[in-house]
């Protein structure tokens, strides 16, 4: 991504792109045609595959069942949407019960165990590696408890070829294998994708300059100044850049943190050896070059002059005992999923090696954060807990949080970068303050009347009146998340694929995308974000919903 | 016995309603579908042992009970240890949080009675009249009015389209002239429901004062009209108003949850909500205690009052 201005000339693209997906969804038939398209599937293939697949499991209609969902508006309405499709093919009976987060993944967990008959509306966050989408959600080894697989669905051939994404290190090989296991999934329908989220970001004209809006939510502020990505941004007559946090930050330690506000927190403050850039592009941060030496041992050289918040020089001693670190810990499967061992070779040469050969080995890194060894050793000293206080290599160093109010990073003069033709060396913003609100409205309120800078999570129904007032700049770019349905796999009817393939027909995603959520986000037909092109792209989603999910 | 003595007996029967309450509130968290561990790593994939880890570190692999004596053990010397879900010392999270609730909540209670009281005394003595049809249907509108709605309307009013008040509270000080201006609309949302419930319980109240043998006597022997009100008939009415004003008082420290969220105050209600979200016990038994010592010394103060109000009130 070329220089600071290409904001806008992506959003115009970007919204190109989504309104060809709906035209080509709709065959041109527009919008009188999509309300049509949703229902006329009633009588058609949807309902011979459900009337198969109830004959097969000896069950008379109507089934009755419950649709779960999050108390949360946006899925009640989605949910009552699909009640009527379901309803109206006469073999099910459906009510919906909503329940609150905590409770509603508790459920979701258990939900095999006690047979529970329920359809759970869900959603995931995949990230830059495709494997991030499926093996969770999937594999018959992350069957619930181990992981989220809540159907208890089994396929030995989407098991293969998950295993085999995972360890296949060649890219073409990587991107067939994952066409093959979305085209399985889909077939075998485990799970209805509905829609692709978007990252929506609105920023105030008048303040900030230009703003380009990284897809994904942890990396929501690299946009203040991330040299290794050739990005940052300059504020109208201001030092401060004030954005917002969805909720408070728990826990600011790499090893610990469990919620993306955290994440999103700390991403000035942690760097890692590789960055993925805005495109999706693997870019050197802490080290400048890297070779594979064998398939499972990579060298890498790390940058000289590297120094931490607290005065540490960077060392390969940083890296190792930083990929260690994890060991025991919540996020161990982060590092200890591939990670064997590492030998420093010198102050800034060192090898990893995996124990296994692993695809997404450069994605993973990007999760990993060094950190300095003081607080490695010191683990537990009030200076030295990254728990409550981050310290790491990046453009901003950690001066303040206060619980429930605001989180504050002030520019770090020593950061390691020396300027290019594209960013300058020193940030133009001088503070960055967080500020924690909970409450979407108040959010809005407060972009609106300028105590807020920017902000990444306004109510989508107001997002079109951002876009058209010429004083705020908006950003819409699809991220890696999306909101699904989750079938019971371990109980008949939907132990029928037939069942669920024709569930999945049903499904009225063009009317959720418009009427729900306004047209925010792009109708998902596989697990794969398109954000990841060469996986899921358009042509791609085409391919797979007029092969499986569209019957006209 | 006197009011020392009173004072001291209800102290102390104040450490088994404590207990009780806690006691009850660390069951139904624990009845609650969904294991702390879960929460603590996110939904993680994590193994066996650091899970066993986890658990043995806060005590969740033994019995509800055993985990309830443990805490109160040490509870009883203000140690709330540390969350695990964040890692911070639940004595001082709360700590941070606990000014800035009372703030809200005891300005809220300031104004409620500074409205209410006067309005009251007002509406009372104007019955029938203008000034009373007017109080009244207010009163029927502050309380009928969800402050959530009051307090978002207000902030679309003053805040956006009039640009009066910060819709984020200021980075300063709270006792600060930049964090009062803050504070009056949280104030308004909070306080509104509050003042017109006074305010009817305090006309009600005085109506059937005035109408009592006492009042015509004091008029008979001359009395102005104005010693009459304020002197005989406020202070017998005032007691039921003391009852409510002191609960009223313990509901807004911990009743602040929605106008917390709307204004971003950084009070407890927001902590208490979130802790539960997240299955985060320690934070969520200190609030509870909390609350529940606000309550009891309410009620309290609501007594004292009491028999300082009314002489023939000893106990």
């Amino acid at each position: 991504m070329a220089g600071n201005s290409v904001g806008s000339g992506e959003r115009t693209r970007l919204r190109r792109r989504s309104f060809l997906t709906h035209a080509g969804a709709l065959g041109g038939a527009g919008l009188a045609g999509c309300l049509s398209f949703d229902s006329a599937t009633t009588d058609g293939p949807a309902a011979e595959l459900i009337e198969e697949g109830f004959a097969a499991a000896d069950i008379e209609p109507p089934f009755e069942t419950t649709i779960a969902i999050t108390q949360d508006e946006e899925r009640n309405r989605f949910a009552q949407l699909l009640q009527s499709e379901l309803d109206e093919t006469g073999f099910f009976d459906v009510e919906i019960e909503s329940r609150d987060f905590g409770s509603h993944v508790e459920s979701m967990l258990a939900a095999a165990d006690t047979e529970e008959n329920a359809i759970f509306v869900s959603s995931w966050t995949g990230g830059w590696d495709p494997s991030n989408y499926v093996t969770m959600l999937f594999h018959s080894e992350n069957r619930t408890p181990n992981g989220l697989n809540v159907g208890h669905y089994e396929n030995e051939t989407v098991d293969e070829y998950i295993d085999a994404g995972l360890t296949e290190t060649d890219s073409d090989e990587r991107v067939e294998t994952y066409r093959n296991l979305q085209n399985e999934l889909v077939a075998d329908s485990p799970a209805s994708f509905v829609r692709f989220r978007e990252a929506t970001h609105v920023w105030n004209g008048d303040v900030v300059n230009d703003w380009q809006t990284y897809p994904l939510q942890p990396g929501s502020y690299y946009a203040v100044y991330a040299p290794w990505a050739g990005v940052y941004t300059e504020l109208e007559d201001e030092t401060e850049f004030v954005g917002d946090l969805g909720s408070d930050v728990t826990n600011s330690d790499p090893v610990e943190i469990n919620g993306v506000v955290s994440s999103q927190a700390t991403a000035l403050v942690y760097e890692q050896l590789v960055g993925i850039d805005f495109d999706g592009e693997v870019q050197p941060m802490l080290a400048t070059d890297w070779e594979q030496l064998d398939a499972t041992t990579y060298r890498f050289s790390l940058r000289k002059g590297v120094q931490f918040h607290n005065g540490e020089a960077l060392t390969a001693t940083h890296v190792k005992r930083s990929l260690e670190r994890y060991e025991g810990t919540t996020r161990e499967s982060d590092v200890y999923d591939w990670y064997e061992n590492s030998t420093v070779i010198d102050d800034h040469t060192i090898e990893i090696s995996c124990w296994r050969e692993y695809g997404p080995f450069e994605t993973a890194l990007f999760n990993v954060s060094i950190v300095p060894l003081a607080a490695i050793d010191g683990e537990g000293e009030a200076d030295h807990d990254l728990q409550t206080k981050p310290i790491g290599t990046g453009p901003y160093r950690f001066v303040e949080h206060e619980s429930g109010s605001h989180w504050r990073l002030r520019r770090f003069d020593d950061h390691w970068f020396a300027g290019d033709e594209t960013v300058p060396a020193t940030p133009p913003i001088e503070t960055v303050t967080l500020e924690i609100i909970t409450e979407q409205s108040s959010r809005q309120a407060a972009l609106e009347r300028g105590d807020l800078h920017f902000s990444y999570n306004l109510p989508s129904a107001s997002l079109s009146d951002f876009e058209a007032n010429d004083d705020y700049g908006v950003g819409r770019r699809v991220s890696g998340g999306f909101d699904m349905i989750l079938y019971p796999c371990y109980l008949p009817p939907f132990s029928e694929p037939s069942v669920r393939r024709g569930c999945n027909m049903l499904v009225p995603r063009e009317r959720t995308l418009e009427t729900v959520y306004h047209g925010i986000g792009q109708v998902a037909y596989t697990p794969i974000s398109p954000l990841l092109e060469d996986y899921a792209g358009e042509s791609f989603q085409k391919t797979i919903a007029n092969e499986y999910v569209r019957s006209d | 016995m006197s009011l020392g003595r009173y004072v001291g007996r209800r102290l102390a029967i104040t450490v088994p309603v404590l207990v009780g309450v806690t006691a009850l509130t660390f069951s139904f968290v624990h009845l609650l579908p969904g294991d702390a561990v879960d929460a603590i790593v996110g939904f993680r994939d994590v193994s066996a042992e650091t899970e066993a880890a986890i658990r043995a570190e806060y005590h969740l692999d033994q019995p509800v009970w055993d985990q309830y004596l443990l805490w109160l053990r040490d509870a009883i010397t203000l140690e709330f240890g540390e969350s695990p879900v964040t890692g911070r010392d639940v004595s001082a999270t709360i700590g941070r949080r606990l000014p800035a609730t009372l703030a809200l909540g005891g300005a809220a209670w300031l104004l409620a009675l500074a409205i209410g009281i006067p309005a009251g005394i007002v509406t009372a003595v104007s019955a029938g009249k203008p000034a009373d049809e007017v109080g009244r249907l207010a009163a029927l509108a502050g309380i009928a009015t969800p402050n959530f709605w009051l307090g978002l309307i207000l902030l679309f009013v003053f805040s956006v389209r009039l640009g009066w008040f910060r819709v984020l509270p200021p980075d300063a000080p709270l006792v600060s002239l930049a964090t009062v201006k803050f504070l009056v609309l949280p104030t308004i949302t909070l306080g509104t429901a509050a003042a017109a419930l006074v305010m009817r319980l305090l006309r009600s109240s005085m109506r059937r004062e005035l109408d009592a043998p006492y009042v015509t006597a004091a008029r008979a022997r001359g009395l102005p009209e104005r010693t009459v009100i304020l002197k005989h008939v406020l202070r017998n009415a005032f007691l039921p108003v003391v009852t409510v004003a002191g609960l009223q008082l313990a509901f807004l420290v911990d009743g602040a949850v929605v106008v917390e969220g709307i204004f971003s105050w950084p009070g407890m209600g927001r902590l208490l909500v979130r802790s539960i979200l997240r299955r985060d016990y320690p934070v969520i038994q200190a609030i509870v205690l909390v609350i529940g010592i606000a309550i009891v010394l309410a009620n309290l103060l609501v007594d004292i009052i009491y028999a300082i109000l009314d002489p023939r009130i000893r106990y």
